[in-house]
């Protein structure tokens, strides 16, 4: 489903990519975890080409993202959804507008058909009633649910989180993600970026730590939460798992 | 000093006299201005993206643009403009005065764009294309009516300078509102009457405006 391939990417003389490789099959959920700066986000944003890369090869389904451009980038992106750290909810939009915006102008639905996705998406995530509600008279967690639905208005095959509740109070995290495990069961493709280890321990088919741009160590939750092999693994996972 | 009559009842009412020709200058300074500020607007919004466009001889030929206006006096441009464009109109003064103040208040207008585009977070753009939108829908339909509703006072304070300057086009005979104060003058050799009443009447067009972006600003605040 996606393919990543010998990626690096550098800002300046920093190394921010070094190497990284790694597939996610079809219903796959993947967690990366890392310490900050450690190239995370970067990676999703290379996945979807947001960030240009150096030297490397990113496939969405089959599709060379990384030397795509203008049109063709733009379908091989509706089938990657993305969710944001901020949410970056369009301000002037309602929440239902934010769904139905790019269905109707990308998928070319009518208002019709992109407002009944829209709401049963808004049921899905817990929020039918504020489908009027402007992202400004939102909560974080609530911004953060209409989102996600946003981002699977596209029908995509791969959905993304980069930090989903990093931004949000701590009584909001549940709720985002109890929107999240609810997707990955229902057989969504997932690739999140999360510091929230109990999710990745419950919900994750496989954990991958990065480290300084390169995967330091990968497997099932339960192999890398009790058992790590790699010293800078341990010393991460001493410190977030207090 | 005290010799103007500021206050003298009969000068006043000699000024009043000419009071329709205030009231047909009225429609004239609002028709022009409205023609430029259409012209202004468009041209700004392209002027204002096209800077910020990543092509060099698009975003080179907006800055000459708005580089040039902005370092020349208005005046001048309007004898250039007027000058290069009016044969082409068969001495129609309209046409080329609201296209010469088009062209300048597009400048500003471009510059108040670019800055209220600059001011929308990156997080926008980067959510619009990974919807699918390609970098001119994520443009028109997410971060243009975000900026655009962000620099509206600063575009209402672009067109009441608008309104203001087109008082510079009497200067070619066009019977708008300043050019009624002069024909008032040359009949009654009076200076100060005239012209205070005049004052008042652009303050009478250009107030309402500044209230009525305020009234938008709060109507759309929950918009945040």
């Amino acid at each position: 489903m996606v393919k990543v391939e010998n990626l690096h990417k550098s800002f300046g003389s920093l190394k921010v990519l070094d190497g990284i490789a790694f597939e996610v099959a079809k219903g796959e959920v993947l967690v990366i975890i890392g310490a900050s700066g450690s190239g995370k986000s970067t990676l999703l944003r290379c996945v979807n080409a947001l960030e240009p890369v150096q030297s490397g090869e990113v496939y969405i389904n089959g599709e060379a993202i990384h030397k795509s451009k203008g049109r063709d980038l733009s379908r091989i992106r509706t089938e990657v959804g993305m969710v944001f750290q901020h949410f970056e909810l369009f301000s002037h939009k309602t929440a239902i507008e934010n769904i139905t915006l790019a269905p109707i102008h990308v998928r070319k639905l009518t208002r019709e058909q992109a407002n009944e996705r829209a709401m049963a998406l808004l049921e899905r995530v817990g929020l039918p009633e504020k489908a009027n509600a402007y992202p400004s008279e939102l909560s974080g967690g609530q911004r953060q649910r209409v989102a996600i639905a946003r981002a699977l208005a596209m029908e995509p095959m791969v959905m993304m989180f980069d930090e989903p509740t990093s931004a949000l109070d701590p009584e909001m995290i549940k709720e985002v993600l109890d929107v999240m495990t609810d997707l990955a069961n229902s057989g969504m493709t997932m690739l999140c970026v999360t510091h929230e280890m109990g999710f990745a321990r419950e919900v994750a088919r496989r954990v991958m730590f990065i480290d300084h741009g390169r995967i330091v160590e990968q497997g099932a939750p339960a192999d890398i939460f009790n058992n790590p092999q790699h010293p800078r693994t341990q010393a991460f996972l001493s410190q977030i798992l207090v | 000093m005290g010799d103007i009559g500021a206050f003298d009842p009969l000068k006043w009412q000699r000024t009043f006299d000419y009071l329709p020709n205030y009231i047909q200058g009225i429609p004239m300074t609002i028709a022009i201005s409205g023609a430029a500020l259409l012209i202004a607007t468009l041209l700004g919004i392209v002027a204002g993206v096209m800077r910020l466009s990543k092509r060099s001889y698009l975003s080179g030929v907006a800055t000459v643009y708005v580089e040039f206006v902005r370092n020349t006096p208005l005046l001048v441009q309007l004898f250039v403009v007027y000058f290069g464009l009016a044969p082409l109109w068969s001495g129609n003064r309209f046409i080329p005065m609201a296209i010469g103040l088009g062209l300048f208040a597009g400048a500003y207008v471009a510059e108040i764009v670019r800055a209220g585009i600059q001011s929308i977070s990156k997080g926008q753009l980067e959510a619009a294309l990974s919807c699918g939108m390609t970098g001119t829908q994520a443009m028109m339909l997410v971060i243009l009516p975000q900026a655009l509703r962000r620099i509206l006072p600063a575009l209402a304070g672009q067109f009441i300078s608008l309104i203001k300057d087109s008082s510079l086009i009497s200067v070619f005979g066009y019977t708008e509102l300043t050019f009624a104060a002069k024909k008032v003058t040359a009949a009654t050799f009076l200076g100060f009457h005239p012209y205070v009443l005049v004052a008042g009447f652009y303050f009478v067009i250009c107030y309402p405006l500044s209230l009525a972006v305020r009234a938008f600003e709060r109507r759309t605040a929950r918009i945040g």
